[in-house]
């Protein structure tokens, strides 16, 4: 099991990190999920050996990783958020390269290259340099390095920033069959909801350099359930009807974006008929009415009354 | 470990044609032009060389000539053949050529004024730098010269000449026109040698042998060859620099992360950045030196002692390539990098004598140019490139071990640890 306890890191006037705590058990994929800024790239860095925590500690296998990172570095697979790769090295020699100092050598080393660029689906692609790749192709072989040494950890910082739709499911599917065949125990860290809610079983989330939340998908989720979400469009924008929506006592939130008018109400009242009435009084003519279960998003809105993403 | 480091760094530098231009093509289109320009200087535009050769005799030819004619008269042969004897010995006096039919010759009077200096100031004038060479006439020369011309005599006799370092263009044009005088001189004394043939006399080629030895030793050299010593020593330093950018860079894009996810030690990836330019140095010598010797006849007398400085220099090299490295990372940016390719390679190159033989403005910069990697080898090149032995500039050698080793322990303590990695 790996482990960070209250991890802090503070660059200069600026605590990057504070106070984080989160856990990794064989064969879970746990999401690692924040804005901008937040502090998940410094997180995995004093996971996964590079910087030194500003105290808190990490621990794997219930020892200490921070004076004998040679243990952990073993058996772990990092995937950075840039490209770390030789731009003028083809494909198969920057793996030639890795999988060298990985003290892999001959047979062994050819073998496992053949099976990187099949997990990552560069075969084809082997001798072209690097830097005529496309930015999907680059972080494939991005993670393709990581996988080398087989390794039992992989720890992924935003491994699908900046590329298309085609080569982000592919390196998400990528993830889960490492996850289900290798049975590879993931750290998936992303600001994109919609990957953490695919791919992992356990959601960490974190703003500002705190994890704010934590828990299952549906746990989280569950923070929201005691109000419904419900997304209305109108066929002619109508101020009175606004109005009234506002000073209904049961309705606790209105915001009002491009025509859509989404209000949060508690799930036991019935809203929907005090909805018709309203509009029937106002006389708006509504076009569709659409109850939404909530999204990490929204979650995250909830939490911190910020949206995710600008 | 490190062979992997080593084999990567060299596919990258021969995919990066910027890179070898800088590291091998302007070093030998330097060599080249700058050989072209002096060389040229030296041979057409000789008005600009003005040379003092001082000739100190230390006996008196007409008093030789009077020894010789006198035993000519007691050998026991015909009359007509010892007048002729005398003759032809009257026209072959060297001493009287060398000064009238050579130095004192119109076309070569503009570039050289030819000074007589009394024995006693011999030493005095080998200190001195005033004199691009001396002309050293021994005792009884122009007798033994005679005796040896006409009757085979086994004693050869010598002219010492002094060839001084510091003149070294106006010193090969006083050494040209000595081997110039030998070679006619041979010729002219063809004649001789059918007027005495009949009594069976044989006449050898002529011995006069300028024996070489100058004022530090040294023997005068081409424009090429310097070139090529000043611009090899020079250029290597960009192999510091280009391999400390490129680990700066390794570290920029993240993949010095993943050197050390991989368990790889501090001590390995500083021992690989110091072989790689260790090894590419020695790659970047050998070509040019190569080239030269192909292209301008830049040839190496003593390929041990040759080997000796190039390593040694390389040694160098590799430690200048750590500590560029460190300080790098250390500051966390490639200017320090980007600094000593753009102002600090200059500044040792024009110490060291790569753009001209600087050691002569003033005995400061002399020794602070052999204090520089660059100018130390440079010195060594150029003394075993003039026939010295390699026990003349092992000092060089060991000062440049040492130089690559203590910068390279200076570098291990700047390196930044773990920590401060990020
Ligand atoms: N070496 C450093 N020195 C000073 N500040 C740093 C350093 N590294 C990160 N920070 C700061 O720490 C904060 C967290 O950065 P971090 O890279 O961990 O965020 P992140 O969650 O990975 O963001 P992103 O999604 O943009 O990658 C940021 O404000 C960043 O500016
Ligand atoms: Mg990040």
């Amino acid at each position: 099991m790996l482990e960070a306890v209250e991890l802090t890191k503070q660059f200069k006037q600026h605590k990057a990190v504070n106070k984080a705590s989160l856990f990794l058990e064989r064969g879970e994929i746990v999401g690692l999920l924040g804005p901008n800024g937040a502090g998940k790239s410094t997180t995995i860095a004093m996971i996964s050996t590079l910087i030194p925590p500003t105290s808190g500690d990490v621990r794997f296998n219930n020892e200490s990783v921070i004076k004998h990172p040679h243990k952990l570095r073993n058996v772990l697979g990092v995937v950075p958020q840039e490209i770390a790769l030789y731009s003028d090295l083809s494909a198969k020699e920057n793996l030639q390269f890795f999988g060298k100092i990985y003290r892999l050598s001959g047979m062994e080393l050819k073998t496992r290259i053949e099976e990187v660029l099949e997990i990552v689906g560069l075969t084809d692609r082997q001798n072209d340099l690097v830097k005529h790749f496309s930015g999907g192709m680059k972080r494939r072989l991005n993670i393709g390095v990581a996988l080398l040494h087989e390794p039992k950890f992989i720890i992924m910082d935003e491994p699908t920033v900046g590329i298309d739709p085609q080569s982000r499911n592919y390196i998400l599917e990528t993830v889960k069959r490492l996850n289900e065949e290798k049975k590879m125990t993931v750290l998936y860290t992303s600001h994109y909801m919609e990957e953490v809610e695919f791919l992992c079983d356990r959601i960490y989330i974190m703003d500002q350099g705190h994890i704010i939340v934590s828990g299952t998908k549906e746990e989280i989720k569950n923070i929201l359930s005691s109000e419904d979400t419900i997304q209305i469009k109108v066929e002619r924008a109508n101020e009175s009807f606004i109005q009234a929506l506002h000073q209904n006592p049961i309705i606790s939130r209105v915001t009002v974006q491009d025509g859509l008018i989404t209000i949060l109400a508690p799930k036991e009242v019935n809203l929907l008929s005090t909805l018709f009435k309203l509009a029937d009084e106002t006389k708006t003519v509504l076009t569709s009415v659409e109850i939404k279960t909530p999204t990490l998003e929204d979650v995250f809105l909830h939490l911190t009354g910020r949206a995710l993403r600008d | 470990m490190i062979s992997p480091f080593i084999k990567k760094q060299f596919l990258l530098l021969i995919r990066n044609p910027q890179e070898l231009l800088l590291l091998l093509g302007m070093p030998f289109i330097l060599i080249t032009i700058l050989g072209f320009a002096l060389g040229s200087f030296m041979n057409n535009e000789g008005t600009n060389i003005h040379a003092k050769v001082a000739f100190v005799e230390h006996g008196n030819e007409q008093e030789d000539f009077k020894t010789f004619v006198n035993d000519v008269k007691n050998m026991p042969m015909p009359v007509e053949q010892k007048e002729m004897l005398v003759k032809t010995a009257e026209k072959m006096l060297p001493i009287t050529m060398l000064k009238n039919d050579v130095f004192g010759s119109k076309e070569i009077q503009p570039y050289i004024e030819f000074v007589t200096v009394p024995p006693s100031e011999l030493d005095e004038t080998r200190q001195s730098d005033r004199y691009a060479a001396i002309i050293e006439v021994p005792e009884h020369f122009s007798y033994a010269f005679l005796n040896n011309a006409m009757f085979g005599g086994n004693v050869q006799p010598k002219l010492s000449i002094y060839m001084n370092e510091g003149k070294q263009m106006a010193a090969k044009l006083v050494e040209d026109i000595l081997i110039e005088f030998q070679e006619q001189y041979s010729i002219f004394s063809a004649p001789g040698k059918a007027g005495v043939a009949s009594n069976s006399l044989e006449l050898p080629a002529i011995n006069v042998k300028g024996e070489m030895e100058t004022v530090t030793k040294k023997k005068p050299m081409t424009a090429s060859t310097y070139y090529t010593v000043g611009m090899s020593v020079m250029f290597v330093l960009y192999i510091a620099s280009y391999i400390a950018s490129y680990a700066f860079r390794e570290k920029q894009s993240h993949v010095f992360q993943r050197i050390l996810l991989a368990n790889v030690p501090k001590r390995a990836y500083i021992s690989s950045i110091f072989l790689t330019a260790m090894i590419l140095a020695f790659v970047q010598l050998i070509i040019l030196y190569g080239l030269a010797a192909l292209f301008y006849d830049v040839k190496w007398p003593n390929m041990t002692s040759f080997l000796s400085i190039t390593v040694s220099l390389c040694f160098a090299v590799g430690g200048l390539a750590v500590l560029l490295t460190a300080l790098n990372y250390r500051m966390n940016s490639e200017n320090v990098s980007i600094f000593f390719s753009s102002t600090i390679v200059s500044i040792l190159s024009f110490l060291g004598g790569s753009f001209f033989p600087s050691g002569q403005i003033s005995e400061f910069i002399r020794i602070v140019g052999d204090l520089t990697p660059n100018g130390a080898s440079m010195t060594a090149y150029l003394k075993i490139l003039q026939g010295y032995e390699l026990s003349a500039v092992i000092g060089s050698v060991w000062y440049l071990c040492a130089f690559g080793v203590v910068i390279l322990i200076c570098s291990i303590w700047i390196f930044p640890k773990r920590g401060d990695l990020s």
